[in-house]
């Protein structure tokens, strides 16, 4: 496969940082080494800064497109106008008045603030009738659930409860006996994987983060 | 000089990393390497390719809402994205469009961006791949608009990878309405369940991670995938050893803080 980018630089040096931070981990008492650690903690988080500038860059170019396409197509023209609106409106009274003053605080709790609790509450309701409408039995993992699931609802009620006074009782020995031994087991697992992509990362075998150039 | 309960952790990453060695040795000589079972998600993603060519309706993959490059879901986010790079890549071969989500934060969108454009000129279609049209970002509305963008463009082939949240649940909905094949992976407990139940092939915990370096298709990365299952037999080991140890009366956690 052809060469498209070539960072192998980039790779090296993540490969030494990386390196030192398992130092740092392993071994915290060697001398400079907290220091550097330190010191490249704060560079990674310049460096991650520097990354979402540029996402801010993608998304502004784009919504500026979205309004000044062609008319007649589907430019989502309401869409870009309500972001690079919003980007203007807020931006200006950040610069003007500071991220402090009482103006950004009520712009963000009236208007952020209203708007995400809306989408919220919104998802809610979708989520409901989502629920309902996929409640299904198929297959072994849908039967344990909803036997998981019925037994913590028999807990939760109290009518239940009254109704059958050892549910409450099954409802946690479930929960403190299976239910933490597989989330334990889930975590190994989710923890082997994950270390598996980070020795393929430093060792340049990543190529979901580093591309198809180092091959 | 080591931190406490430092000796039992460098022993883990041992178990990795000298069977990783090992096997990746042999991998480069072209030995025989065992044999992985097969995961059925994976197998299923390049006929859900194919079923989105014959219907004239695009793919749609997010890496799930809580992706990100930093924090404790950074390295799902790199799995998440590895599968969204074999997607595009079956998508742009085979004449299929692909829409790719990145989740709430905006760091994954110049990753997904670059990834995207480099299988569209790897392919020998730069003209595949939009950015404006391709990728979608949208941030704190990504719970809603993200259903949106399934219904709209009536996806055939959805795809959540990665780190979902309670705001993907929704967009599993609308790709029932839209009838679409919903693949879907989650390294989160808490979702797994929900995810089990609608999901039409499913990927959990491990196998999220192990899927990414499958559809490579490339021995030494297999090579990786198979060493894991030296730490996991170790980490059983561990656990049925010091379970007894402790029936016994031994102080364990004296001996994990070596």
């Amino acid at each position: 496969m052809s060469e498209v980018y070539t960072r192998r630089a980039p790779l090296a040096l993540g490969t030494i940082l990386i390196i030192v931070l398992i130092l740092n981990y392993f071994a915290p008492t060697l001398p400079y080494i907290g220091a550097v650690a330190s010191e490249i903690t704060k560079w990674a988080t310049i460096i991650a800064l520097f990354a979402g500038l540029y996402a801010i860059g993608i998304l502004f170019a784009h919504n500026i497109r979205r309004i000044y396409t062609r008319p007649g197509a589907n430019t989502d023209f309401m869409a870009g106008v309500t972001f690079i609106g919003s980007f203007v409106v807020f931006f200006a009274c950040l610069v003007l008045t500071g991220t402090g003053s009482a103006l950004s605080q009520a712009l963000s709790t009236h208007i952020t603030g209203m708007i995400t609790s809306t989408i919220d509450g919104l998802s809610l309701f979708y989520f409901i009738v989502w629920a309902y409408r996929r409640f299904r039995l198929r297959g072994i993992y849908n039967v344990m659930l909803i036997i998981g699931g019925i037994t913590w609802l028999m807990k939760e009620t109290p009518l239940l409860v009254y109704l059958f006074p050892g549910s409450r009782t099954a409802a946690l020995w479930i929960y403190d006996t299976f239910v933490t031994a597989v989330t334990r087991g889930a975590t190994i697992a989710g923890a082997v994987g994950a270390l598996v992509i980070i020795l393929r990362t430093i060792i340049w075998r990543e190529r979901g983060i580093l591309g198809i150039e180092v091959r | 000089m080591l931190r406490a309960g430092g000796v039992n952790e460098i022993i883990v990453l041992l178990t990795l990393i000298i069977p990783m060695a090992y096997l990746m040795d042999r991998a480069r000589k072209g030995a025989s390497l065992p044999k992985l079972k097969a995961i059925g998600a994976v197998d299923a993603l390049p006929d859900s390719v194919d079923r989105a060519v014959e219907m004239g309706r695009p793919v749609v993959a997010s890496t799930g809402g809580f992706a990100a490059l930093v924090g404790q879901f950074a390295s799902a986010a790199v799995a998440g994205v590895r599968l969204i790079r074999y997607i595009a890549k079956l998508c742009y071969m085979k004449g299929a469009r692909f829409i790719a989500v990145a989740g709430q934060t905006p760091d994954l969108v110049p990753y997904i961006d670059a990834v995207l454009k480099e299988e569209a000129l790897s392919q020998g279609k730069p003209e595949s791949y939009v950015r404006s049209r391709d990728l979608k970002f949208f941030g704190g509305a990504y719970g809603l608009s993200l259903p949106e963008l399934i219904e709209t463009e009536k996806a055939a082939t959805y795809v959540l990878v990665g780190t979902p949240y309670g705001g993907d649940f929704a967009s599993w909905e609308s790709a029932n309405r839209v009838g679409a094949l919903f693949i879907g992976g989650c390294i989160r407990f808490g979702v797994m369940g929900p995810l089990a139940m609608v999901a039409d092939y499913l990927l959990l915990m491990d196998e999220v991670y192990a899927a990414g370096a499958m559809v490579g298709g490339d021995k030494e990365e297999l090579a990786t995938l198979i060493a894991s299952d030296f730490t996991k037999l170790y980490a059983i080991l561990l656990i049925v050893v010091l379970s007894i140890l402790a029936f016994l009366g031994v102080n364990i956690s004296g001996l994990l803080a070596i």
